[in-house]
């Protein structure tokens, strides 16, 4: 199984599937360094999260089994004025109950910074930054995916500066003229057969 | 590791400190990216999350008919491109889709785990 492809077997994966089928070299280069950056960015926040915690926090496992001290740490991470008051210690024991379930209790102080990040990530601002993020990630994707397809025709930057289409065959254009002739000419004779017939010619 | 020895070695006790508070990060930032793939079955398990600066890894467990499974595929970030590992399976390239949704994830990912752990480390100065 696979969240990041399309679910089937392992084996249908490896055929040509349009969906599965490999992404080019051109694509995978551009994509490499937007996975490397965002995870440099992560692992370099990471490292400073443990040089805090173990330089200059080195207090902080005493007071694990304090819920007080739990909550307290949440309220100034999320800094909410209205929980300068000191927390009931039903609040206490909810917000220590919900941590439990997050992280090991014997990792003290980093189970209460790691509940308070998570009761932080509310729903309404994960749904608002998982729809910005899919529209940025689509948007550069989408420009990074087929450069190719950006690029406009040879003859484009031609035809939009009014100079015609030079690739176009000059059959098409005589075409067209042909058959203004024709509706002119409509009902002096001139059947579907010799359209085409006439047609024919003009395109060698 | 009690107070005693802490006390007797304390570089030994901050390393297997520090150890155990990378692996919890790694524990929660694992939670938080997977819950970018939306639900999980009942008796199931997802983690998604970066393990440096090359790696990326997904985990899943999940039961069926067959019993317990559990799959860990990772992806390695190359100066040329992404390769996966799953198993003892050599490395592949990912397919087109895969690659997009990849990216996707990571994104949303670094979305939200990054200011968070940026302000963990603010905490105490």
């Amino acid at each position: 199984m696979n969240i990041f492809s399309p679910r089937q077997p392992q084996e249908q994966q490896q055929t040509a599937h349009p969906e599965t089928a490999v992404a080019s070299e051109a694509v995978q280069a551009m994509v490499a360094p937007i996975a490397a950056e965002r995870a440099n960015t992560v692992y370099t926040a990471r490292d400073h999260v443990l040089a805090q915690r173990i330089v200059d926090m080195p207090e902080w496992q005493p007071a694990i089994h304090d819920p007080t001290m739990v909550v307290a740490t949440q309220q100034s991470r999320i800094g909410h004025s209205v929980m300068n008051t000191a927390p009931t210690p039903v609040m206490a024991a909810e917000q220590t109950k919900e941590s439990d379930d997050l992280i090991d209790p014997a990792l003290g102080y980093a189970k209460a910074d790691m509940a308070a990040i998570s009761h932080d990530v509310t729903d309404d601002r994960r749904d608002e930054a998982e729809a910005q993020a899919r529209a940025a990630a689509s948007q550069a994707y989408a420009a990074q995916a087929s450069p190719v397809a950006e690029q406009p025709a040879p003859w484009q930057e031609l035809t939009d500066a009014g100079m015609g289409n030079p690739q176009v065959p000059r059959v098409v254009q005589d075409v067209n003229r042909l058959t203004a002739d024709l509706d002119m000419d409509r009902g002096n004779g001139l059947d579907a057969d010799d359209i085409r017939r006439q047609i024919r010619d003009l395109q060698g | 590791m009690n107070l005693l020895a802490s006390i007797i070695h304390p570089q030994q006790a901050a390393e297997e400190r520090r150890a155990e508070i990378y692996k919890s990060l790694i524990h929660w930032e694992g939670k938080v990216g997977g819950q970018i793939f939306g639900p999980v079955q009942k008796d199931g398990r997802r983690e998604f999350f970066c393990l440096d600066e090359n790696t990326w890894v997904w985990h899943e467990e999940w039961l069926d008919n067959a019993g317990r499974h559990s799959m860990t595929t990772r992806y390695d970030v190359r100066p040329g491109g992404i390769v996966k590992s799953q198993g003892d399976n050599n490395y592949q390239a990912l397919g087109r889709e895969e690659l997009k949704n990849f990216i996707n994830a990571v994104e949303l990912y670094y979305q939200r785990v990054a200011p968070e752990l940026q302000r963990m480390s603010q905490l105490g100065k």
